[in-house]
């Protein structure tokens, strides 16, 4: 599928205007990438087919065609991308992850540290809108509701585990399965084995 | 003279003024018209009628410059002068860009926008006809023509000016709308262009003509591989073009040889 080059601009357009944004209320995390300038990085989507090319400066800039070599190149599926995006320590996300990494690895490291550190002051871009005193407030207030969606999710999600599992029992524990699946793996090998064994019996009657 | 040759004579002095055919001489002086008519709301129409989406088209060509700091750049036919700011910005104090456009009235809106927004140093306004370019052989990296080249009325002229100002391994880069090969885009875009842009041309600056003159001169613009191999003809290598919104628009690229 060849997306159109319109498409792809107004993308990089909008990811451009929200990561400098997001980046002018970090100032640590901005001086970072600042000192990569004026290098580029490739990333490469196989599926869609899609180049999107990183070039560090003052600010990010995004483009969709580079003249010049990149530093480093990121080439993977879309879905290994947007994995990586997703874990809070992308440094060792990407080196867990399917995304090949070519040229150099330390610019490549280096954006998954900067990216991974990234701590953007929302109470400062809420104070430019209302001020610093009504900012703090309402940063507080965010930060409270903030942490109950956290804490209400992660709570969520254990009990609803607990609940399929012992419960309804649809699921077995994570120690029954793991004896399961070594179970399984131990028949494999055996099956090889025997296999094997069936074998050498029937090139020894041929002989 | 032969009959075939008088017929032949005729048709040199004659040329496309959208779907009229009018004298050379003539043409030049009806674009004129066009864009002094035009030139104060420029801007504002652009964004109205491409639904901002003329930015974009104007972005991906700054992809395809490669231009670096130091580089001598032409905007050619700039109007406004969008891709001079951001030419200005890439070649630095060391670097300088021409803003260049045949209509008076067009280049001080552009040169008026450029000084409000701080824009000075190393950029020169230049009053200029693409098809006999006031400037030095090989004097430019770069040569950019957005929207520009379908008003020219020898476009096989311009492109052997382009050529001759340009330096060997520079690049020319018209951006220009061409010809879509979706049938159901083709037909809505006709819809659009020949019923909604002269409407809003009526609107906004109280002229439908032009507008419907803009719709008429896309048309009878060449389409994308004949532009390519116009450019081949005026001594262009690695000649290539890219269609953008299905083929509405086409970025060409030729390198001087």
């Amino acid at each position: 599928m060849v997306v159109d080059p319109t498409i792809i601009q107004a993308g990089l357009v909008s990811a451009e205007g929200i990561i400098n944004k997001a980046l002018s209320y970090d100032d640590a995390t901005s001086q970072k990438l600042q000192a990569l300038s004026p290098k580029v990085l490739a990333i490469c989507i196989e599926q869609p087919a899609m180049n999107i090319y990183v070039r560090f400066g003052e600010t990010l800039s995004l483009m969709s065609h580079c003249d010049t070599p990149a530093d480093a190149t990121l080439q993977g599926e879309l879905s290994a991308f947007i994995n990586l995006a997703r874990h809070q320590d992308k440094h060792a996300a990407l080196m867990q992850s399917d995304i090949q990494i070519q040229g150099s690895s330390q610019l490549a490291m280096g954006l998954a540290d900067a990216m991974s550190e990234l701590n953007i002051d929302f109470e400062a871009m809420i104070a430019e809108i209302t001020g610093p005193v009504a900012a703090h407030i309402i940063g507080k207030n965010l930060r409270s509701v903030s942490n109950w969606f956290k804490q209400t999710s992660e709570k969520f999600k254990q009990d609803s585990t607990e609940y399929v599992r012992d419960e309804l029992q649809l699921a077995p524990h994570k120690l029954e399965g793991e004896s399961r699946f070594a179970d399984i793996h131990k028949l494999k090998l055996d099956t090889e084995r025997l296999e094997a064994r069936i074998n050498r019996i029937k090139q020894r009657l041929t002989k | 003279m032969s009959d075939s040759s008088n017929q032949s004579n005729q048709s040199d002095q004659t040329t496309h003024f959208g779907y009229e055919t009018v004298n050379t001489e003539e043409k030049q002086a009806k674009v004129a018209d066009v864009f002094h008519s035009v030139a104060a709301k420029y801007d504002i129409m652009n964004d109205l009628m491409s639904f901002g989406v003329h930015r974009l088209w104007k972005r991906f060509t700054m992809e395809f410059t490669g231009v670096r700091k130091g580089d001598h750049v032409l905007d050619i036919a700039g109007g406004t002068g969008d891709l001079t700011m951001k030419f200005s910005d890439l070649v630095g104090p060391e670097g300088k860009v021409v803003l260049a456009d045949i209509n008076d009235s067009m280049l001080k809106v552009g040169r008026d926008r450029l000084l409000d927004k701080g824009y000075s140093g190393n950029i020169e306004v230049v009053q200029a006809n693409a098809e006999s370019l006031p400037f030095a052989d090989n004097s430019f990296n770069v040569i950019t023509m957005a929207f520009g080249l379908r008003n020219v009325t020898n476009k096989d002229n311009a492109l052997a000016e382009f050529n001759r100002v340009l330096k060997p391994g520079g690049r020319l880069l018209v951006l220009e709308f061409s010809k879509t090969k979706n049938p159901l885009l083709s037909k809505a875009y006709d819809i659009y262009s020949f019923s909604a842009l002269p409407m809003m041309g009526k609107l906004i600056t109280n002229d439908a003509e032009s507008y419907r003159y803009l719709a008429e001169s896309i048309r009878m613009h060449p389409d994308q591989e004949t532009l390519k191999s116009m450019f081949q003809d005026a001594g262009f290598a690695n000649c290539e073009y890219h269609n953008l919104t299905g083929g509405i628009v086409a970025l060409h690229k030729g390198i001087k040889a």
